[in-house]
């Protein structure tokens, strides 16, 4: 378990000669939400999509030192690596929707001076679990991609991978609602309320699955 | 004697290079320099010891222990510097430090500072801004502050200046000096290890070509420098290779004792670790 701990706490003293750059991203957003109403309900969005972002480019700074190769030497295996990867990058984009989550109260409060609004509460928290879960399902697709093409290949494979995952999900979903012969209207409200737990259920697995696949590609990798 | 390193018919295979049968045995309380020029197998070897790659097949034991079934248990003993491979440039010697004492039980936070305040490391700053012969010292303190029972260094004194080689050497030297520690070092900087090394184990294209005492290979091993004539009377099997120079032969001897009482030669040079290196490679038979 420490060697975990340890990793994840690489991954975060690496970020630590970036922490004036993500507190001036945090103060631009701030900013603009005070200027623009409506930014106020897309700062957790952007807020968690930016940590996200942030917390993948660990690969990139991983590539850049050869670090792979050098924790090998640790007494630590494979597998605590990539378990390390997942958990930091899980608590990272996690962290980035909790701040905004933050952030977007503590605006509304300074501008209407309410201090618990319950309809945009609730809003900012659909909010939050929406774009959460958008980007960890984004995060089960491109951990496998980097560890199987690396950083910078993974880029443009994952890019890809994406725009073809969109295209692949929308095609069988219209073809699935076309087979069962239901509109998209009446498949939201079949699926409201279940929402949070398909949704919660779909995230689980597939990051389950996208570990076994990442530990099984990185386990066969040459370092 | 114990064995600190031993490894049995190591072999590991790549698309266009192999590492074929390679037997090492360092005794508890030695050095042992492993050379060859680049490409010659040296990082493979370090790296399929280490089980970085998986070996194809082989016997890798350190402390006396299967590496494969202890694995986390020896390397909690063992502190390594890769050549190429490090921790992050964005982190500092106090981030790292924070780092590694979550990895080693024996991580001794005061000797890693002592050693960082020794090398004149600045603390706070990340070793991005660090000249190369820096990040070589930032490696070695946190190579050492675990207080490893082995080190195995892959090149670690190729970026620094003659000063900061010297002051390297030494530290290396006192590691092993109560004969509980030995060191295993790749190094192409020959003229370093003959200052160091107890054995040397050298390695061509995969291969080990032999590991010998130092001492054994200064003392006994010989360059005899000698005409065309001369050369063409030299028995086959009395000579491990040779060079032809634009005058002279030079020819590369295992005992130079023996051949003086077999041959009437009267100039045996005293051979450095790199002129036999270099006769073993570029040379005939």
């Amino acid at each position: 378990m420490n060697a975990i701990k340890g990793l994840i706490v690489k991954d975060f003293q690496t970020l630590n000669s970036y922490k004036t750059t993500i507190l001036f991203m945090i103060l631009i957003f701030i900013v603009c939400s005070f200027l623009n109403n409506n930014l106020i309900n897309f700062l957790p969005v952007y807020m968690t999509l930016c940590f996200g972002m942030i917390a993948i480019s660990s690969f990139s700074y991983d590539n850049l030192a050869k670090t792979d190769r050098y924790l090998l030497t640790f007494p630590i295996n494979k597998k605590d690596i990539v378990k390390a990867r997942y958990i930091y990058i899980l608590l990272f984009t996690l962290l980035g929707s909790l701040l905004g989550l933050l952030i977007s109260i503590i605006i509304q409060c300074i501008k209407t001076g309410d201090m618990i609004n319950k309809e945009f509460l609730n809003n900012t928290l659909a909010i939050i679990v929406g774009s959460f879960s958008a980007m960890m399902f984004l995060e089960a697709f491109q951990i496998p991609i980097m560890y199987r093409f690396g950083a910078e290949k993974g880029r443009i494979i994952q890019m890809v991978m994406i725009v073809a995952l969109m295209i692949g999900i929308s095609l069988i979903t219209t073809t699935l609602m076309k087979i069962v012969n239901i509109s998209l209207d009446s498949f939201i409200i079949m699926l409201k309320d279940y929402l949070m737990a398909v949704l919660g259920i779909t995230i689980i697995i597939t990051y389950i699955l996208s570990f076994i696949i990442s530990s099984k590609i990185y386990e066969r990798k040459e370092i | 004697m114990e064995n600190a390193l031993e490894v049995k018919g190591l072999t590991k295979k790549y698309k266009g290079f192999e590492l074929q049968n390679v037997d090492i045995t360092l005794p508890k309380g030695m050095i042992m320099g492993f050379i060859g020029k680049n490409g010659a197998g040296k990082t493979t070897t370090i790296k399929t010891i280490l089980n970085i790659t998986k070996k194809t097949k082989g016997i890798v034991k350190i402390f006396g222990m299967n590496l494969e079934q202890n694995e986390k248990e020896i390397k909690q003993d063992i502190g390594v510097i890769l050549d190429d491979s490090f921790l992050s440039e964005y982190l500092s010697p106090k981030g790292i430090n924070k780092i590694m004492k979550k990895f080693y039980k024996n991580w001794d936070e005061e000797l890693y500072f002592k050693y960082i305040e020794k090398f004149n490391l600045p603390k706070d700053k990340i070793s991005k801004d660090y000249s190369s012969g820096m990040r070589m010292k930032l490696k070695i303190a946190t190579a050492l502050a675990h207080k490893p029972k082995l080190l195995i260094l892959d090149e670690p004194t190729s970026s620094l200046d003659p000063v900061a080689r010297n002051d390297i050497l030494d530290i290396f030297q006192e590691f092993i000096e109560d004969g509980e520690h030995s060191i295993f070092v790749s190094s192409h900087i020959t003229s370093d290890l003959e200052h160091i090394a107890d054995y040397i184990t050298f390695i061509n294209n995969g291969k080990i070509i032999f590991t010998k005492s130092k001492d054994e290979l200064i003392e006994n091993y010989g360059i005899v420098k000698c005409t065309e004539e001369e050369f063409k009377n030299f028995n086959k099997n009395d000579y491990i290779k040779y060079r032809k120079n634009k005058y002279e032969y030079d020819v590369l001897i295992e005992n130079k004792y023996e051949f003086e009482r077999k041959y009437d030669i009267s100039i045996i040079d005293k051979p450095t670790i790199e002129d036999i290196m270099l006769i073993y490679i570029k040379g005939d038979k």
